[in-house]
């Protein structure tokens, strides 16, 4: 049976300091939901309370309908992987596969048999036999989730499972991962602050900062469509550009004022105007939502930082109020350090964000 | 000059180790002379003429191996309470955050600065009290008297064991007692080879509580029977010193036997 989850005002305080507020958070039956933020947000104090490790302040967990907010974490159904696998150094590969179900004390012929069809599914036969000490990473992370799976779990919580293996076999256990989820149909609570990791495994992603939720969306939707200039910056692997702007009228017309030059308000309709009340605003462009020495004249000039040419595509630093201010530019593109370029800014890839609130402006949302 | 300098280190070196063996050398080689011999007879030979083992008959025949027995009743149960006690305390002290956590350890630190004498007399008339005089009295008093600094050491052994696997097997729904004694305790076992040989030596080497609460002389450990010897009895020396060989056997088995965990303790670390 799957379920699904629902967080409810949920609220978690260490002494003095909230590490997650208000959470209200709806995971399907089946998703895969990625917690994702910078250390710190409160993704892990909020996987740790739907495994039963840590009691809320104020809030409640449901699985479909039960509440579980007090229930102990062995009657939740939940199977948890660790960052540092939390795999016991004294048992084999084996032992550790088979201790939920030796410590519900289930018959031997029966461990055994589970045993191995884990172990054939995962492809670890091999290391049956074998202690933690003297397996890889990557082996470890499999006796890992064989532990998880064998108990056939609700629910799966996973804690950065990958933030241990090395860079490339991350790429690869991490499309196992995900297939492994479709296959067994589990819904699935994974944290990371890997925002790369995010956007390839998850169904949705939730994005998580200083305890608060920002926006929960499908990843090409957190992409395209951020509802704060914080998710803006978060994702993507090159952060989105900011540019501080205050809002004048000329002629009737609305501008945005950075100090250096100023650009067009995008039309709007008069709802939208009268959302902007505060006069302060931050322009987010992305690295592609700008061209280099376009044909037309550019919106600004401004001086080459550094050029990061990557072979289909080279990295344009230019530096704009005191900050870099990155585009993508043609694998061709050739200038010398400290040359004046100039930049056109792409006013449909535009986004505005309200400086004081974070939140987004324009694309109207 | 660095060549002159390598052989003076060498030299001091060999000085240092002559000076802590020497000593032990000489009780051997002198427990194999004939008792008639003095410690200090007036031709010295660096390897010993006529060996003999008159001196151990002469050990044998007196109540050695009872003393020993006595001094292994009192050190086992010890051991045994030692492990049972300091264990739990450890693990509280090393994962739960709770009101007076702090001044705990420290008191824990700070009463093994006291010595022992300070604690002898009012044991003796609690002991008195509860008619736990003699041998049990005495393994209770030992276990208290090396509580302190095992339930220190034991708590920084558990340090190093991740929580996360307390937590893993807290979630598969495995009691406190099981976590405690079948997960986190194998993974301390080079802290309990130090227990086992800091006990087995605190034990072996004790007087001051022995002799004050030991009050039936046929329950005199080794250490007190040891201390009698030299003091009333007439002893010659090579007798004495075959005592002090016998006496030193058991707990250079143990070390043997423990030195195992602690090395590999020391290598591997509990975890990586």
């Amino acid at each position: 049976m799957m379920v699904d989850i629902t967080l409810e005002g949920l609220t978690k305080q260490f002494g003095k300091t909230t590490a997650v507020k208000d959470l209200n958070l709806k995971i399907k039956e089946k998703e895969f939901l990625v917690l994702l933020g910078p250390s710190g947000c409160g993704k892990t104090t909020t996987l740790r309370m739907i495994a039963g490790l840590e009691v809320p302040t104020k809030g409640r967990i449901y699985f479909a309908d039960k509440d579980v907010t007090y229930l102990h974490p062995k009657k939740r159904k939940v199977a948890m992987v660790f960052q540092n696998y939390a795999l016991f150094p004294h048992m084999t590969a084996y032992e550790n596969i088979s201790f939920p179900l030796r410590i519900e004390k289930r018959p031997k012929e029966e461990i055994k048999k589970k045993v191995k069809e884990i172990a054939g599914l995962l492809g670890i036969e091999y290391l049956l036999d074998k202690k933690p000490g003297m397996i890889s990473g990557g082996e470890a992370q499999r006796v890992a989730l064989g532990r998880a799976i064998i108990k056939e779990p609700e629910v799966f919580l996973m804690d950065e499972p990958l933030s241990n293996v090395d860079a490339k076999l991350r790429v690869f256990i991490r499309g196992e991962l995900k297939k492994l989820q479709k296959d067994l149909q589990i819904t699935t609570v994974y944290v990371t602050h890997d925002q790369v990791e995010a956007m390839a495994l998850a169904d949705k992603v939730a994005v998580l900062n200083k305890g608060e939720l920002q926006q929960v969306a499908k990843p090409l939707e957190l992409y395209h469509s951020p509802l704060t200039s914080f998710v803006g910056g978060f994702i993507g692997t090159l952060p989105m550009n900011f540019i501080e702007c205050s809002v004048v009228e000329r002629n009737g017309k609305l501008l945005f004022d950075s100090g250096y030059f100023s650009i067009n308000a995008p039309d709007m309709s008069n709802t939208l105007i009268n959302k902007i009340t505060s006069s302060e605003v931050q322009i987010g462009v992305r690295p592609e939502g700008a061209v280099v020495n376009g044909e037309d004249k550019g919106d600004f000039n401004a001086s080459l930082v550094s050029l990061e040419p990557l072979g289909t595509e080279t990295i344009v630093t230019v530096e704009l109020q005191g900050k870099p201010f990155r585009v993508r530019a043609s694998a061709d593109f050739r200038a010398k350090i400290g040359d004046k370029i100039s930049i056109k800014i792409d006013k449909q890839r535009m986004y505005v964000f309200n400086k004081r609130t974070d939140k987004r402006i324009y694309p109207n949302t | 000059m660095s060549k002159m300098k390598t052989i003076a280190y060498q030299l001091i070196a060999i000085s240092i180790i002559v000076l802590v063996v020497f000593p032990i050398y000489w009780t051997f080689i002198t427990s194999f002379k004939t008792p008639r011999a003095g410690l200090f007879t007036t031709e010295f030979h660096l390897l010993p003429v006529n060996l003999t083992l008159e001196a151990y008959q002469a050990a044998f025949q007196s109540p050695l191996f009872n003393w020993l027995g006595n001094t292994l009743i009192v050190t086992i149960p010890t051991i045994i309470l030692l492990v049972f006690l300091v264990t739990p305390i450890s693990y509280a002290l090393s994962r739960y955050r709770f009101f007076g956590r702090k001044s705990i350890m420290t008191m824990f630190i700070l009463v093994q600065l006291l010595p022992v004498m300070i604690a002898a007399w009012p044991l003796f008339f609690i002991m008195k009290e509860f008619n736990l005089l003699n041998l049990q009295g005495l393994a209770l008093a030992y276990t208290a008297m090396l509580m302190p600094f095992h339930v220190i050491n034991l708590k920084l052994f558990f340090d190093t064991i991740p929580a996360e696997l307390d937590e893993y097997a807290f979630m598969e729904g495995a009691s406190l007692p099981r976590i405690l004694y079948r997960i986190i305790l194998p993974l301390a076992k080079s802290g309990l080879g130090v227990m086992l040989i800091l006990g087995f030596m605190g034990v072996w080497n004790e007087y001051v509580l022995a002799r004050t609460l030991i009050i039936d002389s046929g329950q005199y450990t080794f250490s007190v029977a040891f201390g009698e010897i030299g003091a009333y009895w007439q002893t010659p020396w090579p007798v004495f010193a075959a005592y002090s060989v016998v006496s030193s056997i058991p707990l250079l088995i143990v070390f043997i036997y423990a030195q195992k965990y602690l090395k590999k303790g020391l290598m591997k670390g509990a975890l990586k």
